[in-house]
């Protein structure tokens, strides 16, 4: 694509006026914006002239298909970034002699002669940068300054527009133009209307691009489909549009499709060419937000418009053209449903014209399958005869696209349809013998994918005639071969039918001969493979065969070699246990990880982390007279200068605790306790939270009085660690803390308590629910030990804070305080607090009301009679969120008390709660409703249904909505309680109410 | 162009009742629009009644018991009981009214 094949542009007759600006200004970053993307047939090089009529118009509805391809040749990100990097450059541009001249007294100074010397730069590669626009290139002259132009300060937008981004020029500059638009004739005026709307769609404030979007849809029909697109799109090929444009400019096109209905039909194949590349944008969004607009498009303009705008293209001469055109194909499919488009399929698939034809109509059936997934079940038997042909096409790329196809129909059909595979089978397996390179790789790949779908005798039979294929094609050089291969193996291994001896004897030599090489690591998608397939292989032939061969390359040189084996052997223990390892291989394994586990530098340390972790667990006890050796590597390495080093070795005295206590080594983790106690001082946060999970986890097995060092000594230095506010700190810190506050309270004195409950109070601020969760809980461990009377004082304290997370989580811990110290040592504090007349505390107190009756549950009946005046007090308040949360506390108490004999006084509360029903406030009504549910369960349906009978038929329509709302949900609820309590109603004219059967005496 | 119009307008009306889509209430009434039986604000005393004679057969007819004690009242045989309330669940009120707007 080169300049001349600008439509419209070309030679000399360029619409942009000389830009007039001095050479140095010509720095190569300026070339960007004036000519956003070279090639890209919307660029008129006109962008920083407003006024000039954009050109892109109809042109831009049909480019060349090369060019499309340039989209997004740069990113609006970088095209963003020249824009500045240009803007800067211009400022700082070397001043002129008349500026020097201007700036400096006349007399004093002088100006020197260059020295003799100095020779200009011209190297030809600053000349070709330097150059203003290419097609200005033979004419060229050095532009006269112009230091009128405005870059910082766009031209302000008339009538209130949004602001216009310089690329925005070409498309919207007419706007700028403060022409009499009364002297425009109607097809102008209606232009220059639908170009301010979808500029204010795409830069204005989301009020203005509201009702932009909506007059857009309003009248869509009356400004026609022609001039829409004409403006929309152009703007969609814009190579430097962002997404958050792209998106609001394809909504514009849905809804504006949706309006214009049949209207669309003449414009189908405009918007296509502009749609399909969105189809395989690299971005998932864009492709999602192309498929959309297909679907829409098709439902609007039907399948005969569709099919005859994409028709020809179906045998385009470009491979990128038709690879579109199947996508849009499929969506189309997607759309109207498979069984519309099968016969036009039909007929493509069998096309003698070209080649093309059949390639794309085989292409379509893959790309519907790859989409629709398992919804193309119920036609799988008709796309199968419909490209099965093509397996024994004259051209080979049929014969690719024909054998993938199949793949992603046997992959989205799966589990099922076996049977609608019957007729490729055989063409399938012949080939595989006939076939070699790329052809061969794509039957694999659909016999891999048809294999599973079998039962288990057919699977085997057709496993054996394929493997040897596969055996043989474990030497292929081809990168996509050796991942087809790894995938079909990993296949037709995991099917029922074959023995573990044959896979054993005849594929693990060859296998792993080939494959387990350190050339497969380095690629990650080969080596997610390799590890795949051979965990499955794994699973056939067991832990000893595949974990033999690869154990001694843990001590491989190659790190990423090494990584790859202990990913494997993680994998496999944890799938199978190591009890097929016999002592030799055990000693070699535990040797290998310790290798791998000390040499490992890469940043990705979790692989060998939870290899270790893995094997060590599994092998139990068998680990126990290696444990001093571990130990002793990972003492060396706490002490190691790199931070990673040491934050791996205390990972792992948390990953292999549990084993350490299972082979007795209670000395040597009190040992390790100690040791980790002394790096508290640690600097790094990560490593600092490693170390306290470490020492949680020797907490956790060996407890609390045997731990060393012991607790009164451990826990004064995790009490200033509290305050470190890195998130893995903390987290690690506080569940430490935690669990010596659950287990080992007495070790420390109660003043220490208190101290650490003062430092818990920030950590409700945390971000992490886990830590505030772990928090809150802390506060009831902590009640418990030392009494709840100062843990309460400072946590009622707490709820005076002006944050409503804090204020929350406050609430939670005294209801926890409550649960755990028995509500009546916590209600009368609280209860009391409610005097304070402060919206936020006395919202809290009726919150942790709330929470406490959650949890205490039928402890609650003891306690109801306690609050029920000051529930009353809150239901009856002025303030929305004091009935709110009086009416949730309510729920709560209603359904923990239900039957246990409180309804006196749950009747009460409920004479307070239901004046509230006609709230209209979501969360108020909702906890209304939620109150009313609790009565029904706790009151029973009747008492309910005859608070509802007054209103059901009310004459006022708000009213009877309410009670019919209420009275749903209680027949939701309880519909069959209701039976026995409806009212009598008197018989109507001919129409019979009464029930006599409840009437029945014997 | 009439039909197209009409179209037009309920469409829109939809977008309208979609507005409020997100609300809590109308979420809940949708739901329990879902369930036969549920009534609203322009029920009819007669679709009332017949819903509450449906459930109350339906409720005889599923509790073993109840029906047990009205067969030894009616002097009927269980099955013959259960039978008659199923057939009287058809049209438990009569027919209905004539709506007066019609």
């Amino acid at each position: 694509m080169t300049w001349d094949a600008t439509p419209k542009l070309g030679g000399l007759a360029t619409p942009t006026p000389k830009r007039q600006r001095s050479r140095w200004d010509e720095t190569p970053a300026s070339m960007g914006s004036a000519t956003p993307l070279p090639g890209s047939a919307a660029t008129p090089a006109a962008a920083f002239t407003p006024g000039v009529t954009p050109i892109g118009g109809v042109d831009l509805a049909t480019p060349t298909p090369g060019a499309l391809n340039l989209r997004g040749a740069m990113t609006p990100e970088q095209y963003n970034l020249m824009r500045w990097e240009r803007d800067i450059e211009e400022r700082n541009r070397p001043l002129t002699d008349e500026e020097l001249d201007a700036m400096f007294p006349q007399e004093g100074y002088k100006i020197l002669d260059p020295p003799a010397s100095y020779v200009p730069i011209r190297t030809p590669a600053r000349k070709l940068l330097a150059t203003p626009t290419p097609m200005g290139t033979p004419l060229y002259a050095i532009p006269e300054e112009n230091r009128g132009q405005q870059f910082d300060v766009p031209k302000e937008a008339p009538g209130g527009l949004p602001f216009m981004k310089p690329e925005d020029y070409q498309y919207f500059g007419a706007l700028l133009n403060e022409e009499e638009e009364e002297k425009l004739s109607q097809e102008e005026q209606k232009e220059r209307k639908i170009m301010k709307l979808l500029l204010k769609v795409k830069n204005g404030t989301p009020p203005q691009r509201k009702t932009a979007l909506r007059q857009l849809t309003d009248k869509a029909r009356e400004f026609g489909a022609g001039p829409l697109f004409n403006k929309i799109l152009p703007l969609l090929m814009q190579p430097t549009l962002e997404d958050q444009e792209r998106h609001l400019l394809v909504k514009v096109i849905d809804r504006v499709l949706y309006k214009l209905d049949e209207l669309v039909r003449p414009f189908v194949h405009k918007i296509l060419v502009v749609i399909e590349p969105l189809l395989i944008d690299e971005d998932y969004y864009a492709r999602v937000e192309g498929r959309e607009i297909i679907s829409n498009l098709s439902k609007a303009a039907g399948l005969a418009t569709m099919i005859a705008a994409m028709r020809p293209d179906i045998d385009n001469i470009d491979e990128y053209v038709r690879n579109t055109t199947a996508r849009a194909f499929s969506v189309v499919a997607s759309a109207l449903g498979i069984p519309a488009l099968l016969p036009f399929l039909k007929a493509v698939c069998q096309s003698k014209k070209s080649w093309q034809a059949r390639h794309t109509g085989i292409k379509i059936v893959q790309q519907i399958a790859i989409l629709m997934g398992c919804a193309v079940l119920p036609h799988l038997k008709s796309l199968v005869e419909i490209i099965e042909h093509g397996l024994s096409d004259e051209n080979q790329k049929v014969r690719t696209i024909t054998a993938l196809s199949l793949a992603a129909l046997a992959e989205a059909a799966a589990p099922y349809g076996i049977e609608s595979f019957d007729s490729v089978l055989k063409p399938l397996w012949k080939g595989i013998r006939s076939h070699r390179g790329k052809v061969l790789a794509a039957f694999l790949k659909a016999i891999g994918f048809i294999i599973p779908l079998m039962d288990a005798v057919y699977a085997s039979y057709y496993t054996k005639e394929v493997m040897p294929i596969l055996i043989r094609e474990f030497q292929s050089p081809d990168e996509e071969m050796k991942k087809i291969v790894l995938k079909v193996v990993k296949q037709c291994v995991s099917t029922e039918g074959v023995e573990a001896d044959y896979i054993r004897n005849d594929v693990l030599p060859e296998f792993f001969r080939n494959f387990w090489v350190r050339r497969m690591a380095l690629d990650r998608r080969n080596y997610k493979q390799l590890v795949e397939t051979t965990v499955e292989i794994a699973n056939k032939v067991g832990v000893a065969d595949i974990v033999g061969r690869v154990v001694e390359d843990l001590k491989d040189e190659s790190e990423p070699y090494r990584r790859m084996v202990m990913e494997t052997i993680e994998k496999v223990v944890a799938n199978l246990g190591a009890s097929d390892i016999d002592a030799r291989l055990e000693e070699l394994l535990i040797d290998g990880i310790l290798y791998a586990f000390q040499e490992q530098t890469s940043d990705d340390a979790n692989v060998m982390l939870n290899g270790f972790g893995a094997v060590v667990n599994s092998l139990g006890q068998r680990v126990k007279p290696y444990l001093p050796q571990i130990c002793g590597t990972i003492k060396w390495r706490l002490n190691n200068k790199s931070a990673k080093v040491r934050q791996q070795a205390a990972d792992l005295i948390s990953r292999i605790a549990v084993v350490m206590k299972q082979c007795q080594e209670e000395q040597l983790m009190g040992h390790l306790g100690v040791v980790l106690y002394e790096y508290l001082g640690e600097e790094y946060p990560e490593v600092l939270g490693s170390i306290l999970g470490a020492l949680k986890a020797i907490v956790n097995v060996i407890g609390m009085n045997k731990m060393t060092p012991p607790i009164k000594d451990l826990l004064p230095r995790l009490t200033p660690i509290l305050k470190n506010r890195h998130e893995k700190v903390q987290e690690n810190c506080i569940d430490l803390v935690g669990r010596i506050a659950d287990r080992g309270a007495e070790y420390v004195p109660a003043r220490e308590w208190m101290r650490i409950c003062f430092e818990l109070l920030e950590m409700l601020k945390a971000h992490k629910k886990g830590i505030r969760r772990a928090t809150v809980n802390t506060f009831g461990y902590i009640a418990k030990a030392i009494g709840p009377q100062d843990v309460l004082a400072t946590l009622l304290n707490n709820l005076k804070v002006q944050e409503r997370q804090n204020r929350v989580c406050t609430t939670v811990a005294i209801a926890i305080v409550a649960e755990t110290c028995s509500p009546f040592t916590v209600l009368p504090a609280l209860m009391n607090e409610y005097r304070v007349p402060e919206l936020n505390v006395q919202n809290g107190v009726l919150k942790s009301l709330s929470f406490l009756f959650e949890y205490i549950g039928e402890m609650g009946k003891d306690y109801i009679y306690a609050v029920t005046p000051l529930l009353e007090d809150a239901l009856m308040d002025r303030d929305l969120v004091h009935r709110q949360t009086a009416a949730s506390a309510v729920k709560h108490m209603a359904l923990g008390v239900a039957g246990l004999g409180c309804e006196d006084a749950l009747v009460h509360l409920l004479n307070y709660v239901w004046p509230n029903i006609f709230e209209t406030s979501p969360h108020v009504i909702n906890a209304v409703m939620e109150a009313i549910e609790g009565m029904r369960v706790a009151l029973g349906a009747a008492t309910i249904l005859n608070y509802c009978l007054q209103g059901l038929f009310h004459p006022a329509r708000k009213v009877r909505e309410v009670y019919w709302k209420i009275y749903n949900s209680l027949y939701i609820g309880a519909q069959d309680a209701l039976v026995a309590a409806y009212p009598v109603l008197e018989d109507e004219g001919s129409n019979v109410f009464s029930r006599p059967e409840l009437l029945m005496f014997v | 162009m009439e039909l197209n119009q009409d179209e037009i307008l309920c469409k829109e009306s939809t977008v309208k009742r979609a507005s409020d889509r997100f609300n809590i209430n109308s979420q809940l009434e949708h739901l329990q629009a879902k369930y036969v039986g549920t009534g609203h604000a322009d029920m009819s005393r007669f679709e009332w009644a017949v819903n509450i004679q449906r459930d109350s057969y339906a409720s005889y007819v599923g509790h073993y018991p109840l029906l047990a004690y009205f067969a030894v009242a009616e002097n009927e045989s269980i099955g013959r009981e259960r039978y008659n309330f199923m057939q009287k669940m058809l049209l438990p009120c009569g027919l209905p009214p004539e709506r007066e707007e019609d």
